[in-house]
């Protein structure tokens, strides 16, 4: 089933209400009433999909999510207009937090896609997945994954690997894995080798598949369109942290791509990523950091 | 007091008795609210007004019962237990570590730590009511017969949530959800008229369009004559205000919000005890 607080032109749910009316529900603007009817939905054994912008949904019926979440519902969170390329309606309507948010509820699982294919597939992934899950999506149009590499398999939980190398590893999620991917494809002319890891699933993170890849390349840039406070950044450094004297015998050089402790602005999607360091040439600036903190790490 | 009404009478006094003592030894929950509402839990649940049963928690042809002011956990478990729903010495177990029995109730669909006649997680003011109107939602698409009953506080009128929720009951029609709302004017820190006040309540529920019962929370022929109105009717979305006496049948208890989320101390809890016997043998004469 779906659930819309009346955004569901913007949301790309007219096509689902057309042709499922029977099972898409009209909450009008009123997210923490949408979030309890979802609650009472997945009560009933449906699988609810609640559909708003991010900003609104998690960050207007969080208490509401909570108690859902407290209960083990089998809801579905859909968090649209994420991030600064929301663009022009500025600051009020970009989510730089949602993913912190929801990852410090208990029990959640979250999902940031990368383009419009892996948004199809893991929306029927967490469809069968039974438990709470929270699906990150934006507003900016994006080229496909496919066009930069040949990809590899998605799934839920499990990092995806697009791209080996061994000077360093950029980790990142949303639209933030194709400036890697182009980053990567700079670096490679200059010689770097640059590997790629979609983290398409923030909760549960892969923890393995991100030691692995530092262990071999003893760098990370962690990159999304996100508070780096919380949220993919400071997970993927929490999760390098404990490993180290376990799995890591030597020291991680890391440096951080996303909004640092401020609000976001109006502006047009790909100024707004450029300004604040979100593009690929952001990225670029921080490997030449990044490979310096390595050389001293290792000298 | 009705014959037929004594042995209900008999019982919501003795569910006074049992959670007054789940808080007291406890040393902590929410005695005025759960005091006020004992008649029409006992009406609903032992009163069979609710269609269920307690040997069948998950039976899927039973009314559903949504706790939204989840703090009255009290006089819920109590009902239940009394009601044969679990076994009445777990409710020893109310507020303590590693119990079933949370200060406000656990939903779960894990049967090993389910409170059986629990139907959703509540606490958090306003929400019940829009997840009682969900499933009355889902009840409806499946072409269910089965009735969704939503209790709410007045102090939980100021919650925003529950207004979205009231706009949605009526523009979804939901004639298949009973609302009761227990109208004792008191909450936490005084009364609900000077913390806040809902003005003219049953002309803001008429006005959206609901139909309104106003019934005496205290007098079993009242209780039992609104309820079943409104499980008969089959035309406009139910919302019943239920006029309490926060803390009713424990005279120091009664009308003082100050009770609102405190335990007794031995000499009150004595005290209460001795005037809800007297109250229990005064009914079955």
């Amino acid at each position: 089933m779906v659930l819309c607080a009346d955004l569901s032109e913007s949301l790309r749910l007219d096509k689902f209400k057309e042709n499922f009316p029977d099972r898409f529900v009209e909450c009008g603007v009123a997210e923490q009433n949408m979030m309890g009817v979802g609650a009472g939905l997945a009560l009933a054994g449906k699988i609810p999909f609640i559909g708003s912008f991010a900003v609104f949904n998690p960050g207007r019926n969080l208490d509401q999510l909570r108690v859902a979440t407290y209960s083990g519902l089998n809801i579905k969170v859909i968090g649209g207009h994420a991030g600064l390329s929301t663009g022009e309606d500025g600051a009020t309507h970009q989510a730089l937090e949602d993913i912190g948010i929801m990852c410090a509820l208990p029990k959640m699982t979250v999902i940031v896609p990368a383009d419009s294919e892996q948004t199809f597939i893991l929306t029927k992934q967490i469809a069968a997945h039974n438990g709470p899950c929270y699906l990150r999506l934006g507003r900016k149009k994006l080229e496909a994954i496919a066009s930069f590499v040949n990809l590899s398999e998605i799934k839920i939980g499990k990092a995806q690997v697009l791209k080996e190398g061994k000077d360093l590893s950029i980790f990142a999620c949303g639209l933030m894995v194709q400036e890697s991917l182009k980053a990567a494809l700079e670096l490679e002319k200059i010689g770097l080798s640059v590997e790629v890891i979609n983290l398409h699933t923030i909760k549960p993170l892969d923890e393995e598949s991100i030691i692995k890849s530092v262990a071999k390349t003893g760098a990370a840039i962690v990159a999304s369109e996100h508070e780096i406070n919380s949220g993919l950044n400071a997970l993927v450094i929490q999760t390098i942290a404990k490993a180290a004297g376990k799995q890591l015998q030597k020291p991680i050089a890391i440096e951080s791509i996303g909004t640092d402790n401020t609000f976001g602005e109006s502006g047009k999607d790909s100024d707004l990523l450029h300004k604040y360091g979100l593009d690929y040439l952001g990225i670029i600036k921080k490997v030449k950091l990044v490979l310096e903190k390595k050389k001293k790490l290792n000298s | 007091m009705p014959a037929n009404y004594q042995s209900i009478s008999k019982a919501a006094w003795q569910i006074r008795r049992d959670l007054l003592t789940m808080i007291y030894e406890a040393q902590s929950g929410h005695p005025a609210s759960s005091l006020g509402m004992t008649d029409i839990f006992t009406a609903l649940f032992i009163g069979k007004i609710l269609r269920h049963d307690p040997k069948r928690p998950e039976w899927d042809k039973r009314d559903y019962f949504f706790l939204s002011n989840g703090h009255i956990s009290p006089v819920f478990y109590a009902t239940l237990a009394r009601d044969g729903y679990f076994p009445k010495e777990e409710l020893k177990t109310f507020r303590q570590i590693n119990s079933r029995l949370q200060g406000h109730p656990h939903f779960t669909f894990d049967l090993r730590y389910k409170v059986p006649g629990v139907e959703n997680s509540s606490g958090p003011l306003g929400q019940g009511l829009s997840q009682a109107a969900g499933m009355a939602v889902a009840l409806k698409m499946d072409k269910k017969k089965n009735k969704v009953f939503c209790m709410m506080s007045d102090g939980e009128q100021q919650e925003g949530q529950i207004w979205e929720a009231y706009q949605f009951i009526i523009h979804h029609q939901l004639n298949n959800l009973i609302g009761i709302i227990d109208c004792n004017n008191i909450q936490i820190s005084g009364s609900v008229d000077k913390t806040l006040s809902l003005g003219n309540l049953k002309l803001k529920l008429l006005s959206f369009g609901f139909k309104v019962l106003e019934m005496n929370a205290h007098d079993f022929v009242d209780i039992f004559a609104k309820l079943e109105l409104a499980k008969n009717e089959t035309h406009k979305p139910i919302m019943i205000m239920a006029k309490s006496v926060p803390g009713k049948g424990v005279s120091f208890m009664e009308n003082d919000y100050k009770w609102h989320g405190k335990a007794p101390n031995e000499s009150e809890y004595n005290q209460a005890i001795n005037e809800l016997n007297l109250k229990e043998k005064a009914s079955e004469q």
